[in-house]
């Protein structure tokens, strides 16, 4: 998996521009800050049927995002990125006592990213995601755990000046170490706060 | 890269479902019976196998076991062989004067499994084993059977031909099943460390298990490996995390182990050896940091309630490193609990232990066996689940059990031993 990702990190540093993209040339090099948050659904499976007990399962929940690529003259970019997704929640009522359960992650990823064509730009991150659970049934629990993790996001930049961009992204969030992954649709602001 | 992030969150499921075996409508007779203990112990025996040895292996060990659910109890027959880890497990009866098993097997070293039935007709055995006083010599039991794959109708041959007595040359020699009865990642139908498991266990020839013991935040022991909620042991519920940061109100309520069985409390686990199994032997493996009381006053108890039960049951208190032998002997009159030191035999002694416990990679260490024997204790050995070295230990070796999470495995081995 690293081997790949360190050749193919390779043959993007020296891949010859081909589709109609931000020209590097005409770009200074620089760090961009994102940070951004919307809304995201919880798509794995929930399945609480051996529980026993009837539950209200909640796939929709805030996602927020907080990025730093390093933009340089060639196409691949490269940063960290962290943020927030709230994968799920679901309660349930055992006699009479009623219990929430809310699971959610904050990720840590190293990121590529390369615009694809004009204003688009992919990403794809890998790293660990802290997960932490909040449950409430006959007293409280906060408790967490790491997964492994990646993500691929797919945005739109509209420029806004000549440091700062709006965006739209699409991200898909996964945790694959505990099965969790998410789609979620934000709105992002990217300032390139250093530039030379 | 994005295809190597793909790839890299893609993992194939394996899974073996125990197949259907409920479409033989013969066993499915209305008029068909149950077998008589006279029968069943008659048919125990090692099998050669005239047909189907390609895929089993020449030699198979027959063994009848039992357990109590809902106040019924409930037999069955399992077959173990000698290639790939094969077993199959049938349950009995008798019809119009014929024996028929109906079961299914399964490879632990593959995914493989499917129905197996067998027919023990009247010129075969079947008129002997079901009279009063059957006796059973070289070639007098013939079943014959078919099996198939998946649940596919069984169609392949399978012949076994009655060839001696199971080996019976130590007759204290414990099969020991780890985590209760195996893995559940070894695709067992059953979930490791729960009371199904336990009540499954005896169906792969064990005879004792070793379980895992932790406590919860409220202090209750319970059965768990890992320290952590995770995917391996439990389906997803949405709780992560350290296991001992819940109570077990909360863990009974929220959390399901693989197969959708609950947690159980080590007093669940022991109620099910006491009261619905055989099995002679608990060796409760310390997974917790801290004092043991709460284990020892368990064990104290269904010491007692097996004793009162006519029960012939030894629960040990497992001492895996340092600071579980500190923590042991912190215990008051520590030297009168009946406990199991994995360290070397100068703890064991240290501690009065009833057995001493070292790992497989250190061989069969025959002069500490008999050291040990000497001093009236039990000698186990663990891990072993490769054949070969399960072959190994109990031809070269001296150890009164052998824990494996292949139970099978070293009945047969023990079983078909001359």
């Amino acid at each position: 998996m690293l081997l790949l990702m360190v050749l193919l990190t390779i043959g993007n540093l020296f891949a010859q521009e081909v589709i109609k993209t931000d020209l590097p040339e005409k770009r200074n090099k620089s760090f961009q800050l994102t940070v951004g948050g919307g809304m995201s659904y919880y798509i794995a499976a929930v399945n609480n049927e051996s529980i026993g007990i009837q539950t209200n399962v909640l796939r929709t929940g805030p996602a927020a995002t907080i990025r730093v690529m390093w933009q340089p003259q060639f196409r691949l970019r490269l940063g960290i990125e962290t943020g927030f997704t709230n994968f799920y929640s679901y309660s349930l009522k055992n006699g009479n006592i009623n219990g929430k359960v809310q699971l959610s992650a904050i990720p840590i990823l190293v990121t590529w990213s390369m615009p694809v064509v004009k204003r688009v730009r992919i990403y794809a991150g890998f790293g660990s995601y802290f997960l932490t659970s909040h449950l409430n049934y006959a007293g409280k629990v906060k408790s967490t755990t790491f997964s492994l993790g990646s993500n691929i996001a797919l945005s739109y930049t509209q420029p806004v000046s000549k440091k700062v961009e709006i965006a739209v992204e699409g991200k898909w969030a996964n945790a694959f170490e505990t099965k969790d992954n998410a789609l979620s649709l934000q709105l992002h602001f990217c300032w390139n706060f250093w530039e030379w | 890269m994005l295809v190597s992030l793909f790839l890299l969150s893609c993992k194939k499921d394996y899974q073996s479902p125990v197949p259907d075996t409920t479409g033989w409508d013969l066993f499915n007779d209305a008029s068909a019976a149950t077998l008589s203990t006279t029968t069943k112990n008659a048919m125990e025996g090692v099998y050669n196998l005239e047909a189907g040895a390609e895929t089993f292996g020449q030699l198979a060990a027959i063994k009848w076991s039992y357990v109590i659910k809902s106040g019924d109890t409930l037999y069955h027959v399992s077959g173990f062989f000698g290639k790939d880890i094969a077993y199959f497990i049938c349950e009995g009866k008798k019809l119009n004067g014929e024996i028929l098993l109906n079961g299914y097997w399964r490879k632990m070293v593959s995914t493989e499994t499917g129905i197996m039935r067998i027919t023990i007709n009247a010129a075969n055995g079947s008129a002997n084993l079901l009279a009063p006083n059957p006796v059973v010599t070289k070639g007098s039991i013939i079943m014959e059977g078919v099996y198939g794959n998946g649940s596919e109708t069984p169609m392949n041959p399978i012949t076994l031909s009655y060839d001696r007595t199971l080996n019976s040359s130590r007759p204290n020699f414990k099969i020991m099943a780890h985590r209760s009865g195996g893995r559940t990642s070894d695709l067992l139908p059953v979930s490791e460390n729960s009371v199904e498991m336990i009540l499954k266990t005896p169906e792969f020839g064990s005879t004792g298990i070793e379980i895992d013991v932790r406590y919860t935040k409220d202090g209750i022991p319970i059965i768990y490996h890992d320290d952590n909620i995770n995917l391996r042991e439990t389906q997803k519920s949405g709780l992560v995390g350290p296991i001992t940061n819940y109570t077990y109100d909360q863990l009974s309520t929220f959390v399901r182990l693989i197969h959708g069985e609950k947690i159980p409390t080590l007093r669940q686990a022991l109620d099910a050896v006491v009261y619905q199994t055989q099995l002679s032997f608990v060796w409760l493996d310390s997974k917790f940091n801290g004092a043991a009381d709460s284990v020892r006053a368990i064990q104290k108890e269904y010491l007692a309630k097996a004793a009162a039960n006519g029960r012939l049951l030894q629960i040990v208190i497992g001492i895996p490193t340092k600071t579980e032998f500190d923590n042991f002997l912190a215990l008051p009159n520590y030297k009168n609990i009946p406990s199991l030191c994995e360290l070397n035999t100068d703890a064991v002694e240290y501690c009065n232990s009833v057995v001493w416990a070292p790992r497989f990679t250190e061989g069969t260490q025959n002069e500490k066996v008999a050291l040990m024997h000497a001093q009236g204790r039990l000698a186990f050995v663990w891990t072993l689940d490769v054949p070969e070295f399960i072959t190994k230990f109990i031809k070269e070796g001296n150890f009164d059990a052998i824990l494996s999470n292949f139970p099978s495995c070293v009945a047969y081995n023990y079983y078909v031993q001359q």
